[in-house]
């Protein structure tokens, strides 16, 4: 029972950082059917940028520089170079956000250097008993700033701009006619993946500790995570990354941790195969 | 005359929505019919289910005698039905002679190891459909374009390419969705003309229109169809007279 | 524009009867392989050595070629082939006791089969999923062999010698020799399939699936075709690798692998075989002699940075750029200028 109870809570926390990462997945395809693989990247910079470069400054700003740090490497990534890229040609434009999620890899190992770095949370690591649940003062932000997060994105969607987001996906051409400022909107939408991608790279840098490259293998499972849910609706993929770590967790505490990649990746192509819309997600032609 | 391709009672719904309600259609060998409606009125969802691009809800095709409800493309492709399209599926970075080059593929039957090794059998078989397809070129007067890429061909000689295309395959039925959509009016007596010719050399063509002039004076029959429905099966002449096409068709639009 | 049905004024300038002469590029093909069979006789040891790695590359740069050039297939399973192939040929020639001639016919059956069952696996998804499916095969297979007493966990194997006609492979001419006729034989068949009805099916497939089947190409049977012949010579490349490297561990699946082929592919041009293998030539050995100029720690930094700046400002590749018209124009009218004397 005590295990069992613990590894929840591990999943859970564990799940809730893919599902971060796999809802800035979702909002930029859902609008787009664009997925940014350097959104991994981002959260990897922002975790250096909050926890080994400014150390001197308070820790609030400190996470504030890194989300904005990582808006912007979303913006500007997508304005100078993917954007005239995938217009034309979506996958070459994926291609490309894996390339330049290299980049920053290799870009902050020659800055920051390549060993893995442990990073102290700013809410320290105390753990707390509640019965047979011992948890962290770190796991309990985790959840607690993604589930504000993710209720945040819930009211961001149900707004005028939800509708907008919802137009662009189902007929991009038609939203323009309809007034919508489809590149406006756009923008708007890799900054918010940007803050998604920036808030799982400050929560995660704790538990998975600060390496150059933390960010790809972040970018990978939470995209299986979001597969797993459906990448069509935001809903999904966010359900489908929790779904993950818990699977994860349980699969790491009950079996064996030696093959957990083999189950992650092994998952992702079973459900591909057998369910390309995703677990959770309803039947609908996949747009990738 | 004896039917090529029959279709009975084809049925495709869309949710509540029935596109094509229980439409018949018969192409008799040798002849040039005429598919023609107002937009919307189930056309394109109608021949992609005959050449098994769509998925059929009800009802039979039966082509040369055999049942071919439900095959896949590349199967009725195979078996001698060929087909263009609305908007162009031409292959643009390819030069014209590759686009109808690979147009010859059912026809050509070397195998391993032949095509790992470029040995001369296929040296002679590929130079044999070459000239093939420089006949199919001449005919439709691109010979000249041969060795051009698609991509820089002016739009209505792509469609020919199009044309030549479905016609290297030889195929028992030649299908044309909308041939002449987009080209100006002096094109579409040019393309009546070819197609009047292709007839002439034994073709079975099946055109989906929505320009009713040009398949008035070419067509030996025509079908008309409207909101999924067939309100007219006959001789061009009889299908000009005839009330309810006038009504759901000519009625509203003069552009032809 | 009124008349765009019949003719254009100006006709295109080639021969309309003729077709493409194949006779020059077969005499600089031979040529140019007979001077890369001499090369490793007469170069030093350490020249030699590298050469052979080129060799290994390149046939990787060109599984890439076939996959996402020709077929327009995103596949980055180069990893998970290539280091099936190299174990296999570890298992083949030493667990086996097979000698390489056979052994690596083996190896590529092996690497045939496991491209067979990623094209069947990813016949059900597209575009990226496709590319993330056979990345995805690699992952588990890095974890696999890792967890895999039997292959050597996360150390791997070493201190095995693979024979090839009773001569050990560590003699890096031999090497050069075997990898150059791979990759020979992997340019003939790419050259055969394109000129062909399969290389016509494989367009066809790229560019419209529907026209594709509207004129009876399967495009199912012609991906497996291409998935299973990338497969083949990616495991050979991997049987060679370890015989090169004369260890194999786990990171032969690394996802550097991976990176490192895709870069030499898009900067070469997807589409252009040539430019595939000068593109390996030089980025391989740009990687090899990058610890001489002290520039070590920039090599994933430079193949990361070329992937998107390739992509970006030149789609096509070196390539592509060689034969864009653009280029192609450029070079005709300072040709007529030359001769002619008038701009």
């Amino acid at each position: 029972m005590e295990t069992f109870v613990l590894l929840l809570a591990g999943g859970l926390v564990t799940g809730a950082i893919y599902a971060l990462v796999a809802a800035g997945y979702a909002v930029l395809y859902t609008a787009t059917g664009f997925v940014n693989f350097a959104l991994g990247a981002q959260a990897m910079v922002a975790g250096y940028l909050t926890y080994a470069a400014f150390v001197d400054l308070p820790v609030v700003v400190r996470i504030l520089i890194a989300v904005a740090g990582s808006v912007l490497l979303s913006v500007l990534s997508w304005v100078l170079i993917y954007r005239r890229v995938a217009e034309k040609d979506m996958l070459a434009g994926v291609i490309m956000s894996f390339g330049f999620s290299i980049v920053l890899a290799e870009v902050v190992q020659l800055v920051a250097g390549g060993i893995p770095r442990p990073a102290r949370s700013p809410v320290g690591s105390t753990a707390h008993s509640l019965g047979p649940l011992s948890i962290s003062n770190h796991s309990i932000a985790v959840l607690a700033v993604s589930a504000v997060l993710f209720a945040l994105l819930g009211l961001v969607l149900s707004s005028r701009g939800g509708t907008a987001i919802r137009a662009m996906f189902q007929d991009k051409e038609m939203a323009e006619t309809l007034g919508i400022p489809t590149h406006r909107v756009t923008l708007w939408l890799f900054a918010l993946s940007g803050v998604f991608a920036g808030a799982a790279g400050v929560l995660a840098a704790p538990i998975l500790s600060l390496s150059p490259h933390m960010g790809t293998r972040l970018a990978l499972i939470a995209f299986v995570g979001a597969v797993l849910g459906g990448l069509g609706t935001i809903r999904s993929a966010i359900a489908g990354a929790v779904l993950l770590g818990l699977l994860e967790a349980f699969f790491a505490g009950y079996i064996s941790s030696d093959w957990r990649a083999t189950l992650v990746f092994g998952v992702f192509i079973a459900v591909l195969v057998v369910r390309p819309a995703g677990v959770l997600g309803r039947i609908a032609t996949v747009k990738v | 005359m004896t039917a090529l391709l029959e279709a009975r009672g084809l049925t495709r719904r869309w949710g509540g929505l029935t596109a094509v309600d229980e439409v018949d259609l018969t192409v008799h060998r040798g002849s040039l019919h005429g598919l023609i409606g107002p937009n919307g009125a189930g056309k394109t969802t109608l021949v992609n289910m005959i050449t098994g691009v769509d998925r059929i809800d009800g009802g039979r095709v039966v082509f040369q005698g055999a049942d071919v409800t439900g095959l896949a493309a590349h199967r009725l492709a195979s078996r001698g039905m060929a087909r263009s399209f609305q908007t162009s599926q031409l292959f643009e970075d390819e030069s014209v002679l590759d686009n109808v080059m690979a147009g010859r593929h059912r026809h050509i039957g070397y195998r391993f190891p032949h095509t790992f090794f470029y040995t001369p059998k296929v040296s002679r078989e590929e130079r044999r459909h070459r000239t093939d397809v420089h006949a199919i070129l001449r005919e439709l007067d691109l010979a000249v374009d041969a060795h051009r890429q698609v991509s820089e061909l002016p739009y209505g000689r792509r469609r020919l390419v199009e044309l030549a295309r479905a016609m290297a395959s030889e195929p028992t039925l030649l299908v044309l969705d909308e041939p002449a959509a987009g080209l100006p009016g002096s094109d579409v007596d040019v393309l009546g003309e070819v197609l009047r010719r292709l007839r002439r050399n034994g073709y079975t063509i099946l055109v989906i229109e929505h320009n009713i002039g040009l398949l008035m004076t070419i067509c030996d029959r025509m079908t008309v169809l409207s909101e999924g429905r067939v309100i007219a099966d006959d001789e061009p002449a009889v299908v000009r007279e005839s009330p309810r096409v006038i009504e759901a068709y000519l009625g509203r639009t003069d552009d032809a | 524009m009124t008349d765009t049905l019949t003719r254009p004024r100006q006709p295109s300038t080639t021969d309309p009867a003729g077709h493409r002469r194949a006779g020059l590029p077969v005499i600089v093909a031979v040529v140019l392989v007979a001077a890369a069979a001499i090369f490793p006789a007469l170069s030093d040891y350490s020249t030699t050595y590298l050469f052979a790695y080129i060799l290994i590359i390149a046939l990787l740069g060109l599984s890439l070629h076939l996959l996402m050039g020709l077929m327009g297939v995103f596949s980055l399973g180069q990893a998970a082939l290539f280091g099936t192939g190299a174990y296999a040929a570890v298992v083949v020639t030493e667990d086996l006791g097979l000698d390489g001639a056979i052994g690596f016919v083996l190896v590529a059956a092996v690497g045939a089969v496991l491209g067979l069952l990623m094209g069947a696996v990813t016949l059900r998804v597209t575009d990226l999923y496709l590319a993330l499916t056979t990345l995805a095969v690699g992952y588990i297979f890095e974890n696999v062999v890792r967890n895999s007493d039997w292959l050597g966990g996360p150390q791997g194997r070493s201190g095995f010698s693979i024979m090839f006609f009773g001569r050990s492979l560590d003699d890096p001419r031999l090497l050069c020799w075997i990898g150059l006729g791979a990759l020979t034989l992997f340019l003939a068949v790419i050259a055969s399939m394109r000129r062909s009805k399969i290389g016509r099916a494989f367009m066809a497939t790229r560019e419209s699936p529907m026209a594709a089947r509207s004129i009876g190409v399967d495009a199912r049977r012609y991906k497996l075709l291409g998935f299973t012949i990338a497969g083949a010579f990616s495991a050979v490349a991997g049987g060679l690798y370890s015989a090169w490297s004369l260890v194999v561990d786990p990171s032969v699946y690394s996802i550097d692998l991976t990176l490192s082929v895709l870069a030499i592919a898009i900067v070469g041009g997807l589409r252009s075989a040539p430019g595939i293998l000068v593109v390996a030539a030089a980025l391989t050995y740009f990687r090899n002699s990058a610890g001489d100029f002290g520039v070590s720690d920039y090599v994933l930094l430079v193949y990361g940075s070329l992937i998107v700046l390739s992509l970006r400002f030149l789609p096509l590749g070196l390539g592509g750029l060689a034969s864009s018209p653009a280029v192609v124009r450029l070079v005709g009218r300072s040709g007529r200028r030359g001769r002619g004397g008038a701009a």
